[in-house]
């Protein structure tokens, strides 16, 4: 399935240099200013900063005669909105890093909160109550070898899992996104389904962990 | 998956969140996402960009506006036309709610409605922002250049700005302007208008 191609995006990359082109580029604008500001107007600083980004925006989107427009070339299967959606955060993210030094997205508290993930075995190692495997002792280093062990099960199950299946508990536990957004992000009328998904994909690994003779992963 | 291999592409991000791609190009973009933590978190940023852009999109006119107050608009704009000058012949011209062709498929139907000047106006001088909006915002203004880099921006509780005289406009040229509500995001537009100067 492939989304229309946008008639001004069209017109514009076919527009003869000088006044036509011009011309085009504003009806371009016309059309997808509401969309550009309001990517811009997403990351932090006040109007000044979101009209800087802005800026900046159309010079990347015009340099190299439209390169990154031409990009899309209709080959694009999702709508063209979503598509420069992508590209402008891209070119705001060029904007915060060359003003910046870096990424909005790192810093301190981005690498705090890097640090506090644990990896995505150990987090479905909770979610599925993983401490019942650990035999009631005091013995440290046991529990720690059984859970050790356990983790390289639920590594090996998951890498059978389907890749989307896989991305979801990534996306759920390691970037600890909760579902009712996963379910808003995904475009989803509904976060139950997504609820149901994921009971279905912990249901099957914690089969998948009993035949390997781990019985204590059941919540 | 890029051009150096080592990232999605604009299309991979939007096709995944369409879900409109091949099953195969799917499962190898899931793969990828799966081992990438910055394309996933691009996908979660954008794809909650999607949702909210959707969400603030202008709503259609209410049926209780166009029978009740458009025509209370369209005093109002007549009242400005006198107001503004307009070069040429008189154009003492509604203010066209142009709900049906707001600019751009992306932008939806108006929900800040435009008093004046209409879509399109020929305005000399005395540039007067109007507009309609229910409840209580501050507003976001922007003015922009034909090739859309901004000229002036305020932001104001009021719903009339007008133009500052330092805003220099040039014959013939065109600009864009647009107003946007401010709650917690963009709550309405006014979605982008167009005038011009005459020659």
């Amino acid at each position: 399935m492939t989304a229309p191609f946008p008639e001004s995006l069209a017109r514009l990359l076919v527009a003869p240099l000088g006044a036509p082109q011009d011309d085009a580029w504003s009806r371009f604008l016309a059309d997808y200013t509401g969309v550009l500001l309001y990517v811009a107007g997403r990351l932090s600083g006040g109007q000044d900063e979101v009209m800087d980004r802005y800026a900046w925006m159309l010079d990347g989107l015009r340099r190299d005669d439209f390169r990154r427009l031409r990009a899309y070339g209709g080959r694009g299967p999702g709508p063209f909105t979503t598509w420069l959606i992508v590209v402008a955060r891209r070119l705001c993210l060029d904007h915060h890093r060359v003003r910046y030094g870096r990424q909005q997205s790192e810093g301190p508290a981005h690498d705090a909160h890097r640090h506090e993930r644990r990896r995505l075995a150990d987090l479905i190692g909770d979610e599925l109550a993983l401490e019942a495997v650990a035999t009631p002792s005091d013995h440290a280093a046991d529990n720690a070898m059984v859970r050790g062990e356990t983790s390289t099960a639920l590594g090996r199950a998951l890498d059978e899992l389907h890749p989307e299946d896989r991305l979801l508990l990534r996306i759920r536990f390691e970037d600890a996104v909760s579902v009712p957004e996963m379910a808003r992000v995904l475009g989803l009328d509904s976060p139950f389904g997504l609820y149901r998904r994921l009971d279905k994909i912990l249901k099957g690994l914690r089969a998948k962990l009993e035949a390997l003779g781990i019985d204590g992963a059941r919540p | 998956m890029t051009a150096d291999d080592r990232h999605l592409t604009p299309d991979q991000v939007a096709g995944y969140l369409a879900g409109s791609q091949a099953q195969s190009e799917r499962a190898e973009v899931a793969r990828h996402l799966d081992a990438c933590a910055e394309c996933r978190n691009e996908l979660v940023e954008v794809g909650g960009i999607v949702a909210d852009y959707q969400a603030v999109l202008p709503r259609p006119v209410a049926g209780l506006f166009r029978r009740r107050l458009m025509p209370v608009a369209v005093v109002l704009a007549a009242g400005l036309a006198a107001i503004a000058v307009y070069r040429g012949r008189p154009r003492v011209e509604a203010p066209v709610l142009r709900a049906a062709d707001s600019p751009g498929a992306d932008e939806g139907v108006a929900a800040i409605e435009i008093v004046a000047p209409p879509d399109g106006a020929s305005i000399a001088d005395s540039v007067v922002l109007w507009w309609h909006s229910a409840g209580q915002h501050s507003y976001a203004v922007f003015f922009l250049s034909e090739d859309g880099r901004p000229l002036w921006t305020t932001k104001t509780m009021d719903t009339v700005v007008r133009l500052p005289s330092t805003v220099v406009l040039l014959p013939g040229a065109t600009y864009f302007w647009r107003v946007d509500a401010m709650g917690n995001g963009i709550v309405a537009s006014t979605g982008v208008r167009r005038l011009t100067v005459p020659r």
